[in-house]
């Protein structure tokens, strides 16, 4: 285990200390513009430059310390020493996920501390990945897409490719889509055409009208030319319309949802690769032939 | 010259095809969001996988001494490749947003400067995304510097990092007859 520390530390200390430089960083730029958070400001540009980092650092680890991890010691051929020692290709990757992994996410607690001026306010949607716990669970899913491209594709130019876009790709369906459904959402009626009292600071998840029956009904096509269709709506049928959405106190509780699930992912793709190294390691026939 | 078109093609269809895919879907389909994201990914996008390996992987896999041991001269090889995928790279920009032109040239000659710096594939790629990142911010907040865009600016140091790339590759070639690489 001390061995495995050691080549840990001698194959991945560049791309460590790189990381950690951009990191520490970001974070300052991150947590300085929240604490000189003045209202009313626009985001300056070195706050949007760190916001940046903070969206695609779990992609970036994805891509600069898991998509060569393995698919480097197939390139150029160095499996064979690695895994010729007394210690068995398994261990050799259970060992260097387990320190890589927790560096990284030691990495990813001050990259979740500071909004780099974002939402003005330090509980809002808006600032949903800010947060250590969202951030730790972002690396490692990054990770673990890395790692299990490497040991599918072998190659460290493809593998990282397959990484940004599997990583972006998983955020955008989960950020997109998924988040706003952890939990039902809550449901406020109002006559069509009056204000509507909504709590403060919630994600509006849909809005339209019901019918009579408390039945979902879409915008009549007759009503869409309208400027104010509220009319027309009630004239065909509308009774309320309705805000759907999820309330700010269930913030906390999404953070560890999102953390679990993007934490449930990456064991689920670490098993893979492991599965695959097990499987499979010794490289094909056609692996790296020159064909003509 | 039509042997270095066939090298070109054949070294690089993967990255350049699925590129072009890429592109098609967001111009034909794209919701807004991804749209401008992926527009203002565009330049990194071609930086790191087109121009930085460019070079980094002859490096790397020792190809070079194949590449540059034939009847084409390396610096003819050089400019066919870069020409090649440098017109391409404008072509797929212009497609997306004629401002990406400039940002998307100038991560192409970054790439391909980082490639002979580095020699190798990853640290080639890592640099680009700074670099990139880097001089994407300090011009982003200027919409004219000397009376320039950012993108024409861009654009600009792009230009002047080609010839660059071709001082690099003399100063290699040049270590290579005299068999120090």
């Amino acid at each position: 285990m001390r061995g495995l520390l050691w080549l840990t530390w001698r194959q991945h200390r560049w791309v460590l200390c790189s990381t950690a430089v951009v990191v520490l960083l970001a974070s300052w730029l991150l947590i300085e513009l929240d604490l000189a958070n003045t209202p009313g400001d626009a985001v300056p540009l070195s706050g949007f430059y760190a916001q940046l980092v903070q969206t695609a650092f779990g992609g970036l680890v994805g891509m600069f310390w898991g998509a060569p991890l393995v698919a480097r010691e197939f390139e150029e051929r160095t499996y064979l020493v690695a895994w010729g020692q007394d210690v068995s290709p398994e261990r050799w990757l259970a060992g260097k996920v387990a320190l890589l992994g927790l560096v990284a996410v030691l990495l990813a607690v001050p990259i979740g501390l500071g909004d780099g001026y974002r939402g003005h306010q330090d509980v809002s949607w808006d600032v949903f990945e800010v947060s250590p716990l969202v951030q730790a669970g972002y690396v490692l899913f990054g990770l673990a897409a890395g790692v299990l491209m490497s040991a599918l594709v072998r190659h460290t130019l493809t593998s990282m490719g397959l990484t940004l876009a599997l990583y972006v790709a998983v955020r955008m369906v989960m950020s997109l889509g998924a988040r706003d459904h952890y939990l039902p959402t809550e449901r406020v009626l109002s006559e069509v055409g009056e204000a509507r009292q909504l709590p403060e600071g919630v994600q509006i998840v849909e809005t339209g009208y019901l019918d009579g029956d408390g039945h979902v009904m879409g915008m009549p096509s007759e009503c869409t030319a309208f400027v104010n269709p509220q009319n027309c709506i009630r004239t065909h049928g509308g009774a309320h319309s309705f805000v759907d959405f999820q309330p700010i106190d269930r913030l906390p509780g999404f953070q560890v949802a999102e953390f679990f699930a993007f934490t449930a992912f990456a064991a689920g793709l670490f098993f893979l690769a492991f599965l695959r190294l097990r499987r499979g390691w010794r490289p094909s026939r056609s692996h790296r032939r020159i064909a003509a | 010259m039509t042997g270095l078109l066939w090298v070109t093609w054949r070294q690089h269809r993967a990255v350049v095809s699925w590129t072009t895919v890429l592109v098609l879907v967001v111009v034909l389909f794209s919701p807004d969001l991804i749209d401008w994201a992926f527009r203002n990914a565009f330049g990194a996008v071609v930086a790191v996988f087109w121009g930085a390996p460019l070079v980094a992987r002859e490096f790397e896999e020792r190809t070079y001494l194949v590449a540059w041991g034939q009847d084409v001269s390396p610096a003819r090889w050089l400019a066919v490749k870069c020409g090649l995928l440098g017109s391409a790279a404008v072509v797929l920009a212009a497609l997306l947003d004629v401002r990406q032109i400039g940002f998307t040239l100038f991560g192409f000659a970054l790439g391909v400067v980082a490639g002979f710096v580095t020699r190798r594939t990853v640290p080639a790629i890592a640099f680009t995304l700074v670099g990139y990142v880097l001089v994407r911010w300090l011009f982003a907040g200027e919409t004219s510097v000397w009376l320039f865009e950012s993108s024409v600016l861009c654009g600009v140091f792009g230009a002047v990092l080609i010839p660059v790339a071709f001082v690099l590759l003399s100063w290699r070639t040049n270590a290579f007859r005299m068999g120090v690489a």
